[in-house]
C-alpha cells in the first residue's frame, strides 16, 4: 500500500486484505440480511421524515410569538395547540424546527457524499488503474490531507468561506474525498488484475471505457459501505460546524445551530438543546449501524478499514 | 529499528510541510484583503498599500509561498491582530491546557474502557455483554458538543456538583474529559471485547492453558499483549478525532486551550493566530502518530522486519 501511515500502523494491513477479499463471493449468512432490517428501517424513517416532515409542520424562522416563548414539551400554546416538543426563545415550535433540521442534515449529508464520492471515486479508480506518477500525486495529496484531523481542516476552510449550505457541502466534501479515493483505488488495483479487464484491454477498449464500464462497477460494493458510513459522519460534522457558527446560516435551523442557541437557556428550557441532539444521535446511530451491517453482509474483510 | 524510525520521521516532516502548504492555500481564499482585515475599516488607502508591501502581498504568489514556508520553519506566523505579540506565543500559552485535556480523556477512555471491555468479553452473548455493546454503539455516535451541554445540564445546573466553565481547579477538568472521552471510550470497549474473544480462541492461548498456567498469567502475558495491537492502532487513528473534538469541547466548557483560541481567532478574523494554531495542532497530531508507530514497533517486532511502509 502506498500509504505509509496506515500501512505502518496496520501491518499486514486491512487495505491489502480488502484487495484480496474483493473478488471472492462469500456465502451470506441469512442473519446478516435480517440484522440489516432495523437500522435500514430507521434510516428510511429519517429520510422520509426529512422530506415530508417540513411540508406537514412548516417552520418559519422569522415568526415571533413572544407570548408562546419557552413552552415546555407537551404543553399548550396560547392558541390552544399542543407544542409537542415545546417552543424556543421566540415562541417558535421546536417540532417544526427539528423537522426542518432533519431536512438540512439530509441535504448536506447526501450532497456531500455525492460530491466527495464522485470526485474521490474517479480519482481513486484512475489512480489505481494507471498507477505511476498520477497515482503518486493523488495518494501523496491524500496522505498530506490526513495530516489534518478532518474537523480541523473543515474549521479552517469554513472560517474563510462564509456561512451557507453550499459552502458547508464544499467544505465537508474537501475533507471527505480521501476515504472514497483510497477504497476505490484498492478496488481498482484488484480489478486491474482480473480477466475481464485484461480481456477488455486486449480487445482494444479505450481507457475511459474500461474505467467506467469495467473497473467502476467493480468498486461499487465497498464504496456503498463507505458512502453509508460517511453519510453519518458528514451529518455529525455539519452539526459540529454549525454549532461553532461556521456552518449553515442563522435562518436555517440546523440541529447543531439549535443546540448552540439552547445553551443560553439551560436553566429555563432544557429541551431546546436536548431534543435536536437526541434526533442527531438517533440518526447517526441508525446510519452508523446500517453501515456496519452492510459491511458485514457485503464484505466482512473491510471490518478494520 | 533506527532506520524505520528515521523513515517515519522523514515522512512526518513531509506531512507537516503539506499541512503548512494547505494552510497557505486556504488562507489565499480569505475574503477581502488581509491588510484591510488587519488594519480595520478606518484605514486609509495609503496605510493599506503600505501594509500590503510590508506583508509582501504585492509580490508573486510563489515568492509569498517560499517566504511563508521559511517563516513557518521558525514558527513565525506574524503578530496577532487582536492580542498583539507573536501569534505562536499565544498558541504555546494555550498548549498545556489542550494537552492536559487530551491526555485526561485518553486516560479516562482507556482506564474505564478496558475493564468494561474485559467484562463484556467474560460472558459473550450475556446480558452484560449486550448492554455494554449497545451502549458503546450509541457512545460512538455521541456528538461531543451535545454530550458536553447535557453534562452541564445534569451535573452543573441540576445537581450542582461540578463547575461548567473555566479551568481553575481539578473539578473543572471532569466534565470536559468525560464529554471528549466518551466516544473514544466506546471504541476502546468494542475493541477490547472483540479483540479478547479473538485472542482467547487462538492456539497459543490453548497451549498456555494446557501447560497448566494460571488463568491470570494466560490472560496478562498471552492474551492482553496480542490484543493491545489493534487498540494501539485505533488509539493512533483516534488522535485526530480527539484533537478535533478538543476544539469543540473547549468551546463548550470555556476551557482555555488552543481549540478555543482557534475558534475565538476565527470569529475575530485574527488570521495569524488561526494559522499558528492550525499548524501547531496538525504538528501535534503528526508527532503523536509518530509516537504510536514507535510504540507499535515495540509491541509487535514483526513491523520492524517488514518495515511497514
Amino acid at each position: 500500500m502506498s500509504d505509509a501511515n496506515t500501512a505502518a500502523t496496520v501491518p499486514g494491513g486491512s487495505l491489502e486484505a480488502t484487495e484480496k477479499a474483493l473478488p471472492r463471493a462469500r456465502p451470506r449468512p441469512r442473519s446478516h440480511a435480517l440484522r440489516l432490517m432495523a437500522p435500514a428501517a430507521f434510516t428510511l424513517l429519517f429520510v422520509v421524515v426529512a422530506i415530508v416532515g417540513p411540508a406537514l409542520v412548516p417552520y418559519n424562522s422569522v415568526e415571533v410569538k413572544v407570548a408562546d416563548r419557552l413552552i415546555p414539551p407537551l404543553h399548550q400554546t396560547r392558541s390552544g395547540e399542543v407544542a409537542w416538543l415545546g417552543t424556543d426563545r421566540l415562541g417558535r415550535d421546536m417540532l417544526a424546527q427539528v423537522l426542518s433540521g432533519a431536512r438540512v442534515s439530509l441535504l448536506v449529508g447526501a450532497a456531500t457524499v455525492l460530491l466527495a464520492g464522485t470526485v474521490g471515486t474517479l480519482l481513486g479508480i484512475a489512480s489505481g488503474y494507471f498507477s505511476g506518477a498520477f497515482d503518486n500525486v493523488v495518494m501523496r495529496l491524500a496522505d498530506v490531507q490526513l495530516a489534518f484531523p478532518s474537523i480541523l481542516l473543515a474549521i479552517l476552510i469554513a472560517s474563510v468561506m462564509g456561512q451557507s449550505v453550499t459552502n458547508v457541502i464544499i467544505t465537508l466534501a474537501i475533507t471527505r474525498w480521501v476515504k472514497f479515493a483510497r477504497v476505490a483505488r484498492s478496488a481498482a488495483l484488484a480489478a486491474k488484475e482480473r480477466d475481464f479487464v485484461q480481456a477488455a484491454q486486449a480487445l482494444g477498449a479505450s481507457h475511459t471505457r474500461i474505467l467506467l464500464g469495467h473497473v467502476l462497477p467493480f468498486t461499487m460494493t465497498p464504496l456503498l459501505v463507505i458512502a453509508t458510513v460517511e453519510f453519518g459522519l458528514v451529518i455529525l460534522a455539519e452539526a459540529g460546524l454549525s454549532f461553532l457558527g461556521l456552518g449553515t446560516p442563522a435562518a436555517m435551523p440546523s440541529w447543531g445551530l439549535t443546540i448552540s442557541t439552547g445553551r443560553d437557556y439551560l436553566d429555563s428550557a432544557w429541551w431546546i438543546s436536548a431534543i435536536p441532539g437526541l434526533a442527531l444521535v438517533f440518526v447517526v446511530v441508525a446510519v452508523g449501524s446500517l453501515g456496519d451491517r452492510l459491511r458485514d453482509l457485503l464484505d466482512p474483510h473491510m471490518r478494520k478499514l | 529499528m533506527i532506520a524505520y524510525i528515521l523513515r517515519r520521521l522523514g515522512y512526518a516532516v513531509f506531512v507537516v510541510w503539506g499541512a503548512v502548504t494547505i494552510i497557505f492555500v486556504v488562507m489565499r481564499f480569505v475574503p477581502g484583503d488581509p491588510a484591510l482585515a488587519m488594519l480595520g475599516p478606518t484605514a486609509t488607502a495609503e496605510q493599506v498599500a503600505a501594509t500590503r508591501v510590508r506583508l509582501g502581498l504585492d509580490r508573486p504568489v510563489l515568492l509569498q509561498y517560499s517566504s511563508f514556508i521559511g517563516r513557518s520553519l521558525t514558527l513565525d506566523f506574524g503578530d496577532s491582530y487582536r492580542l498583539g505579540g507573536p501569534a505562536i506565543g499565544h498558541v504555546f500559552d494555550r498548549m498545556p491546557a489542550t494537552l492536559l485535556l487530551a491526555l485526561s480523556s485518553t486516560a479516562f477512555a482507556l482506564l474505564v474502557g478496558f475493564p468494561l471491555g474485559v467484562a463484556a468479553a467474560g460472558k459473550p452473548g450475556g446480558a452484560l455483554d449486550g448492554l455494554i455493546s449497545r451502549a458503546s454503539l450509541v457512545g460512538q455516535a455521541l456528538p461531543t458538543f451535545w454530550t458536553g451541554i447535557m453534562l452541564i445540564l445534569l451535573f452543573a445546573r441540576t445537581l450542582r456538583l461540578l463547575p461548567s466553565a473555566g479551568a481553575s481547579t481539578w473539578q473543572h477538568l471532569v466534565l470536559p474529559t468525560v464529554a471528549l472521552g466518551l466516544p473514544f471510550l466506546s471504541i476502546v470497549v468494542r475493541l477490547v471485547s472483540s479483540g479478547l474473544l479473538d485472542v482467547l480462541s487462538e492456539n497459543y492461548v490453548r497451549v498456555a492453558r494446557s501447560k497448566g498456567l494460571k488463568e491470570s498469567r494466560v490472560f496478562y502475558v498471552h492474551a492482553v499483549r496480542n490484543m493491545l495491537l489493534p487498540v494501539v492502532t485505533v488509539v493512533g487513528l483516534q488522535l485526530g478525532t480527539l484533537i478535533g473534538g478538543a476544539v469543540i469541547v473547549e468551546t463548550v466548557f470555556a476551557w482555555p486551550g488552543v481549540g478555543r483560541l482557534l475558534i475565538d481567532s476565527i470569529q475575530n478574523r485574527d488570521y495569524p493566530v488561526v494559522q499558528g494554531a492550525t499548524a501547531v495542532l496538525a504538528a501535534v497530531f503528526v508527532i503523536l502518530n509518530l509516537l504510536v508507530d514507535v510504540v507499535y514497533t515495540w509491541l509487535d517486532p514483526r513491523v520492524r522486519l517488514t518495515g511497514g511502509a
